[in-house]
């Protein structure tokens, strides 16, 4: 039986959602990293 | 062998393993040792490994005792439950450890910040786990619930946290099809990394230094730990379609093999060591080659479980 539309939109709200937190999460500690190493 | 032998077995590591584990960072921070730093970020990750097949066979042990003549279920759903939760911390005290081990090979030091946070998460995954394995006890042993006034009729559990989440999983009909979608995207970010590591370790892309791709690691970390979170909700909301299933074991096993191999390129001086131009010693490229192989493996093991298995 195909997904409601209700439930297609929270699957893709879900998905980018958690994509966006997952990037900003790994870009941040790349930067703060990067910052470090440029210090010492 | 069963998964109730496994389990058996391997159910006491996450508490012993985290005594030790976070004895010697205490040990550590109050010497100020690196290497005892080092070694003992490196025990608590691979106790965070460890805790994946000791959770999930304990799915098999509960399928094969549940119906035996005095066992609770309140009890073996309140284990599971405790278990859920500690299993939970483990695994982010585990990410802090890689992420510290991470970070003390390009900076050669854990910021302080990362060691504040694996000290507390260390304390409350230890508290958590003796309490998941002291309920797992008076599954077996009466003595203990005797003596701490446990009545064993059901209905009397505080439990059942991992039954609510595995409810949850599956009545929820974007819940499967969110999970299925973040654990490709998962399995994409970890494997665009790790091949990438991979490759230049073996010749491919020899002008790049080891370390520059080294710096790409914690995004296949990051992408790994959203396959943890999805791959454990999937296992969650129906056990019982992977814990009979021989592929599904295959990939358990890989993916600790695997996390060891990743270790391997994370901590050791030898590819760190691996300038621009300059060949890979044999060990790097078999621990390369070896890699690929694993999450090949993986991923194998992962779509063939309908098929090699029972599963959907």
């Amino acid at each position: 039986m195909p997904l409601p539309l209700a439930a297609i939109l929270t699957v893709i709200l879900l998905v980018l959602g958690a994509t966006v937190v997952v990037g900003i999460a790994a870009y941040a500690v790349d930067r703060s990293t990067a910052r470090q190493e440029r210090k010492e | 062998m069963d998964l109730t032998h496994i389990h058996l077995l391997l159910n006491h590591f996450p508490t012993i393993g985290y005594i030790i584990g976070g004895g010697l960072f205490l040990l550590s921070l109050i010497t100020n040792s690196d290497h005892l730093k080092v070694a003992s970020l490196v025990v608590l990750l691979g106790i965070s490994l460890i805790a994946i097949p000791t959770y999930m066979s304990g799915n098999g042990a509960q399928d094969a005792i549940k119906s035996l003549p005095g066992i609770s279920k309140s009890l073996i759903q309140r284990h599971e439950g405790a278990a859920l939760v500690a299993f939970g911390f483990m695994e982010f005290t585990g990410a802090f450890a890689w992420l510290g081990l991470w970070q003390f090979r390009r900076l050669t030091r854990v910021p302080s910040w990362n060691l504040a946070v694996i000290l507390v998460l260390t304390l409350v995954t230890l508290g958590l786990m003796t309490r998941a394995s002291n309920f797992g006890g008076e599954i077996r042993h009466a003595e203990i619930r005797a003596s701490q006034g446990i009545v064993t009729s059901e209905g009397d559990s505080e439990g059942g946290l991992a039954r609510t989440v595995g409810t949850f999983v599956t009545d929820k009909r974007w819940m499967w099809p969110t999970c299925e979608t973040l654990h490709f995207i998962g399995l994409s970010l970890l494997l665009g990394v790790v091949f990438l590591v991979d490759l230049r370790v073996l010749g491919v892309v020899k002008s790049v230094s080891f370390a520059s791709l080294h710096r790409l690691l914690p995004w296949a970390a990051f992408g790994f730990g959203v396959n943890v979170v999805t791959g454990m909700l999937f296992f969650v909301g129906i056990p019982a379609q992977y814990i009979h299933n021989t592929s599904f074991y295959w990939k358990v096993a890989m993916v600790m093999l695997a996390g060891l191999n990743a270790l391997y390129f994370t901590v050791v001086d030898e590819p760190w060591a691996l300038g621009p131009g300059e060949d890979a010693p044999f060990t790097a490229k078999f621990a390369a080659a070896s890699a690929m192989v694993l999450w090949v493996g993986v991923m194998y093991c992962g779509s063939m479980l309908p098929f090699l298995g029972n599963s959907f």
